[in-house]
């Protein structure tokens, strides 16, 4: 076999081991993730049958783009503060659907953390989330708006949760829109426009 | 105690600006039912808000804040609210009552670590044997912002170094009694029936 063709065979050789090792790496993370998440949902009192629910809605929201160890510590969270099966399992398919649509997660996830913390009935906390990821996306929707009316939008994503906020303490999107517009118009930074939401 | 108009007479400001809480609104109400002259000067202060409201805003010039803050002892950057209760703190109908401020320090103008700003936080209240700062930069976990109680005794104070953005918080007293920020110049419903309050940080 002449040099070139065995350097070639060679480097296909090792591609195909970093892409099988990176494959079996990767099965590894996702079986070392159920096995935590089995243990915590065990110990959290969640019934066998349940926990087979929560581990699919927790492997979706991971090919949904979310960290394992984000994942964990929601469905932890949601766990020890006595959230139902049923609940778990929408906090986690609200999760995943924020992540598919690059939605901040933060906020949302903060909102449920603000409702363990203030120790609420889980399924409000997840009403009220569930709110929270809805605004997110309508605020998604307005810079959206903003960018398709032709105004020179800059780091639009930065301020979906502040829009989302806005939108929650009844600020109107026309409203929002007209000043975001506005503001970008006339250059106004990040934190000008937030002040605006927020005199 | 009954409280004379001397000890209410620094909370009428605030009761104008709607910055009491409500058991302060409640004390203050009652004494202006009997007293004809603690009502006849919060008129009068009603009556300068008005005429300061029909003025026309001037904008201030950029440097009027850095450099009154420059010439302000550090003691003196404590919230108005916070001064109104150390004056009370050895009154025991009070003594209960509770009120917070967050609030930049001096150096405001200067950044914190990697484009972040560091805030003094100080909450007053004297009969507390615990207080923490909860928001949603600490995932509301009291274990993660204890404050400490202040060389005055009745202010609790802890510092937080935040990104530039918008923060709702609140604080926990003794571990279990929420309660918001009367000087936050925004409040949000948190949805759970109660109110944060809101800080900008700017970039």
């Amino acid at each position: 076999m002449a040099g070139g063709a065995r350097l070639r065979v060679t480097a296909l050789l090792g591609a195909v081991a970093i892409l099988v090792s990176w494959g079996f790496s990767g099965m590894a993370e996702g079986d070392a993730r159920s096995r935590a998440l089995e243990k915590s949902l065990e110990k959290g009192g969640i019934a066998a049958e349940d926990r087979g629910q929560i581990q699919r809605a927790a492997g979706a929201a991971v090919r949904a783009g979310i960290p394992d160890r984000e994942v964990e510590g929601l469905v932890e969270d949601c766990v020890e503060a006595g959230f139902p099966a049923a609940q778990v399992v929408r906090v986690l398919s609200l999760a995943a659907q924020l992540s598919l649509e690059h939605l901040p997660l933060e906020s949302f996830t903060a909102k449920i953390e603000e409702g363990v913390a203030k120790r609420v009935d889980p399924e409000r906390i997840v009403q009220v989330a569930e709110r929270r990821a809805l605004m997110l996306n309508r605020a998604k929707r307005i810079i959206d708006g903003v960018l398709l009316d032709g105004a020179p939008v800059r780091d639009g994503d930065e301020l979906i949760p502040d829009i989302a906020e806005a939108l929650e303490a009844g600020r109107q999107a026309d409203e929002l829109q007209r000043i975001l517009t506005g503001s970008f118009e006339e250059g106004a930074s990040v934190g000008e426009i937030r002040r605006k939401f927020f005199p | 105690m009954k409280l004379s108009c001397q000890d209410l007479e620094p909370l009428f400001q605030d009761y104008l600006d709607g910055y009491l809480l409500s058991s302060q609104r409640e004390i203050l109400e009652a004494h202006l039912c009997s007293c004809a002259s603690c009502t006849e000067l919060l008129t009068g202060l009603s009556r300068i808000d008005d005429r300061f409201a029909r003025l026309e805003p001037v904008e201030a010039p950029d440097r009027l804040t850095p450099s009154v803050l420059a010439s302000l002892p550090a003691q003196s950057y404590r919230t108005p609210l916070a001064r109104q209760f150390a004056q009370f703190a050895a009154l025991p109908a009070l003594i209960a009552l509770l009120a917070a401020g967050i609030f930049f320090k001096g150096d405001l103008f200067k950044g914190g670590p990697a484009g972040t700003r560091e805030v003094d936080v100080v909450f007053v209240a004297p009969g507390a044997a615990s207080v923490a700062v909860v928001g949603d930069f600490n995932g509301w976990d009291p274990r993660r912002n204890p404050m400490v109680r202040g060389a005055e005794r009745e202010a609790w104070r802890t510092r937080l170094v935040l990104p530039p953005g918008v923060y709702q918080y609140g604080f926990v007293v003794d571990g279990t009694v929420w309660e918001k920020d009367p000087q936050a110049r925004n409040f949000l419903a948190d949805g759970f029936g109660g109110e944060n309050s809101v800080i900008v940080i700017d970039g």
